[in-house]
């Protein structure tokens, strides 16, 4: 098993969730926006989870945001991410209207804050798969 | 897909405390204080997997080392082997071999979302309340009659949502109402009595040991962790990351 394995990417994803990940591949980001209510999705869902509906529309959204909570993780869940800890990951409230979870990088565990402003950026773990992350905005 | 950024259970939960800390000011020494209190019953019981390791200070916990920040070792539940049961049957029966029959007089359940993200606060917890208020309208019963509590506790976190979300405080005030020994065997609300899966433990579907130890308190035989006069107890449990919640008003049928 390589060491990109061991970090968990995803597996037997359903048709209707690759193109969030088609988007990462090409450093954007894109949602679902539900046809009814026009609430966001995230991570990608059959129903909406405000009004339960089902259509919806990917969507693209800015990668801008601000930290609403975070935790720095000192025990990770496998050797590969324990050899990357202590690390930050945080809940961060994008500006589009909808929170997204992802890594921190490029701070000091130290300076992380809530409120702290952060953009999208994309770690291209595979040929096949990018990982949102986060960065501080500069 | 949950997974995918080395998130654990523990960094699950760590991100609700983080949040609930910056919102009402909940402070890690409040969290440690129910390690504290629920390691004091476990060491009154002689099945606790914990128990023989002895009393926990504040700074104990805070000198444990750190998992998912705020979260400390001491903040979380070990994993053990174990195993519980309970017999089921009616209470004449019960009564007849002896037992004070111990029933529901109510119960609920509450499922709020299932990503993170669908909640607009990750530091208050509907499900939670709706679960305990069905619970409680059923039994026809208020929080100030329940004399001692059973709260899933997988993180020291948990308990102090609990607490909130079926209102034995405001929201925000968990961390308060549980200092200075609030959750202990003779505290405003005994909690956790037996240590819960802090200290007592955390196998397989541990709430078992929960629903235990209230029986064994309303039947007035838990020894020297008896809750003098013990007669309404309240059970909750959660799942996921505070999606789910179930919860249960227990006394004598």
């Amino acid at each position: 098993m390589s060491e990109t394995d061991e970090k968990f990417l995803p597996e037997d994803l359903p048709n209707w969730q690759i193109p969030y990940w088609d988007a990462l591949r090409d450093h954007r980001l894109a949602v679902q926006r539900c046809n009814e209510c026009g609430s966001l999705r995230n991570v990608p869902k059959e129903l909406c989870a405000h009004c339960h509906s089902a259509g919806a529309t990917w969507t693209e959204i800015p990668g801008g945001g601000e930290i609403y909570t975070y935790t720095v993780v000192h025990r990770a869940p496998t050797p590969a991410y324990q050899a990357e800890a202590p690390y930050v990951l945080a809940h961060v409230a994008m500006d589009a209207g909808i929170r997204m979870i992802g890594r921190v990088r490029d701070i000091d565990p130290e300076e992380v804050r809530i409120g702290l402003r952060v953009k999208a950026s994309y770690d291209d773990v595979s040929s096949l798969w990018t990982l949102l992350q986060f960065e501080p905005e500069t | 897909m949950v997974h995918i950024n080395g998130t654990t259970r523990v960094s699950d939960y760590a991100v609700l405390a983080r949040r609930h800390m910056h919102d009402y000011g909940t402070t890690p020494a409040q969290l440690a204080e129910v390690a504290v209190a629920q390691r004091h019953g476990a060491t009154l019981h002689p099945l606790s997997v914990n128990g023989s390791r002895g009393e926990l200070s504040i700074d104990d916990v805070l000198a444990s080392r750190m998992i998912a920040d705020p979260l400390r070792l001491l903040d979380c539940c070990p994993i053990n082997q174990g195993g519980g049961a309970i017999v089921v049957t009616s209470a004449e029966h019960a009564r007849s071999v002896g037992n004070p029959p111990i029933g529901f007089l109510g119960y609920g359940e509450g499922h709020s979302h299932i990503d993170p993200n669908a909640l607009p606060s990750l530091s208050y917890f509907p499900a939670a309340s709706i679960a305990a208020e069905t619970a409680f309208g059923m039994a026809g019963l208020t929080s100030e009659d329940i004399d001692v509590a059973g709260i899933g506790d997988h993180f020291t976190i948990n308990v102090i949502f609990g607490l909130e979300a079926r209102g034995f405080c405001e929201v925000g005030e968990g961390g308060q109402f549980v200092e200075r020994g609030g959750l202990s065997i003779g505290g405003r609300l005994p909690t956790n009595t037996n240590g819960g899966y802090l200290s007592f433990s955390h196998a397989g579907r541990m709430g078992i040991y929960t629903l235990i130890e209230l029986v064994e308190q309303l039947r007035n035989r838990a020894g020297p962790r008896q809750v003098a006069g013990a007669k309404y107890g309240y059970l909750n449990g959660t799942g996921g990351a505070m999606q789910n919640n179930f919860s249960a008003i227990l006394g004598e049928v």
